[in-house]
């Protein structure tokens, strides 16, 4: 072991912290070497002198003052300042950039989705019915079954969609004649190019169904 | 009593504490008052604001006596609840520094007319000890003085192991660095080595 090795080591070797190796290693130097063996005596000094510092005490009165603080503020809980998490600034510069990236994301987004009812794929149309809830079914009222394509000369043309359409029409005639004898699960289970996972409903088995749309926006699979 | 043992005390004893004894939590302010004002004592060297120091941190302890982990040492979590205030303290203590200028004359005298090697270097090794940064410092302080594990202190300061015995090391090595002429007068004194004629 060298001198630079033994010196960075000896602090800890004089307060017996070290491996019984290292300091087999250090005592084998040390035997050898008078300048390591000076540094040794000085952390030796250093370490009895740290050893003897007289140790500071509370005052005779600490426990009484004490037990009267605790008389004065009480006992109940109290959370103190150094238990709350840290403040974060209001305009931190890392909040403005978030706020400034979300606001680009959404603005992006609805770019995007406007773009998209415009090119919609002629494989994936989407349908929406705008669906006026209905609490008593005795006004022969299905208008929110209605179904109105995307104003979008492109998907009109397209033959899928307006087969689709008249689809979903017969669909529509079927089950307003299935709703004058039956509950709507019944028709709903039997509409062609529907299932009830796409279209949920709340039927009872009363006389005068209660149907009440709760998905609004139907995809329908051509 | 080994360190096992002391622990049990303590957990006995707050068990007590929770349970409204209030003799319980004297015994336990006796355990400690004296170890904490050492240590608090030293970092702030101000022995009145130690003292409230190490107040402010047992009433923090009667608050929060109920929240208390059983998994984890009672001494660790006083410890860490004083040094916490006592750097809350040496930050304020910092930031607004107020100087006598009267005081400031006075201490430009005593520094002109201070002996190169003082007879007695205790108090320059406590100045040696109140100059070391305060990371150093703490580490020493809690590992020298204390003379708590290595473990202990770094589950006090939160730093890993090898953090703590970097710092403790680094610690010493300043203050040798700066005690080292007083060290070797002091054994060439106790030696029966030549007087230096400073010291004559």
């Amino acid at each position: 072991m060298r001198c630079r090795k033994v010196r960075s080591f000896l602090s800890a070797y004089c307060k017996e912290e070290t491996s019984v190796e290292v300091s087999a290693k250090i005592k084998r130097h040390l035997d050898g070497c008078n300048g390591c063996r000076r540094e040794e005596q000085v952390y030796r000094s250093m370490t009895q002198l740290v050893a003897g510092i007289p140790a500071l005490k509370a005052s005779d009165e600490f426990t009484s003052r004490l037990f009267q603080r605790i008389g004065q503020e009480g006992f109940a809980e109290k959370r103190t300042k150094a238990y709350f998490p840290r403040r974060v600034p209001l305009f931190g510069t890392a909040r403005l950039v978030a706020a400034a990236s979300a606001a680009v994301v959404v603005l992006a987004l609805g770019i995007g989705l406007n773009l998209g009812d415009n090119f919609l794929a002629p494989g994936s149309p989407t349908m929406v019915a705008s669906a006026p809830v209905i609490h008593n079914t005795d006004v022969d009222d299905d208008s929110y079954l209605t179904v109105q394509p995307v104003d979008n000369p492109l998907l009109d043309e397209h033959k899928s969609v307006s087969r689709m359409i008249a689809q979903y029409n017969r669909w529509r005639e079927y089950s307003r004649s299935l709703r004058q004898n039956s509950g709507a699960e019944h028709f709903l289970g039997n509409a062609p190019g529907l299932t009830l996972a796409s279209m949920r409903t709340e039927a009872t088995p009363q006389t005068n169904i209660q149907v009440r749309p709760v998905i609004k926006n139907y995809l329908i699979a051509p | 009593m080994d360190k096992e043992t002391a622990k049990q005390v303590d957990h006995d004893l707050l068990r007590q504490v929770q349970h409204g004894d209030m003799v319980a939590f004297s015994r336990l302010v006796d355990r400690y008052r004296n170890r904490l004002m050492n240590v608090i004592g030293r970092m702030l060297m101000d022995a009145e604001e130690a003292e409230d120091i190490v107040q402010e941190s047992f009433l923090r302890v009667y608050q929060h006596r109920m929240s208390f982990d059983f998994k984890h040492c009672f001494s660790t979590w006083l410890y860490t609840i004083a040094l916490n205030l006592a750097r809350n303290e040496l930050r304020k203590k910092k930031k607004y520094k107020f100087v006598d200028i009267f005081e400031m004359q006075n201490k430009e005298v005593e520094t002109a007319v201070e002996p190169k090697i003082p007879s007695n270097i205790g108090p320059a090794l406590q100045a040696a000890i109140a100059a070391l940064p305060d990371k150093y410092k703490t580490a020493f302080l809690l590992r020298d003085i204390e003379e708590m594990p290595y473990e202990e202190v770094a589950r006090i300061l939160a730093v890993p192991l090898g953090t703590v015995k970097s710092r403790v090391n680094r610690a010493r090595s300043i203050l040798r660095d700066k005690l080292k002429p007083r060290m070797e007068e002091r054994n060439a004194l106790s030696k029966g080595a030549l007087l230096p004629v400073s010291l004559l």
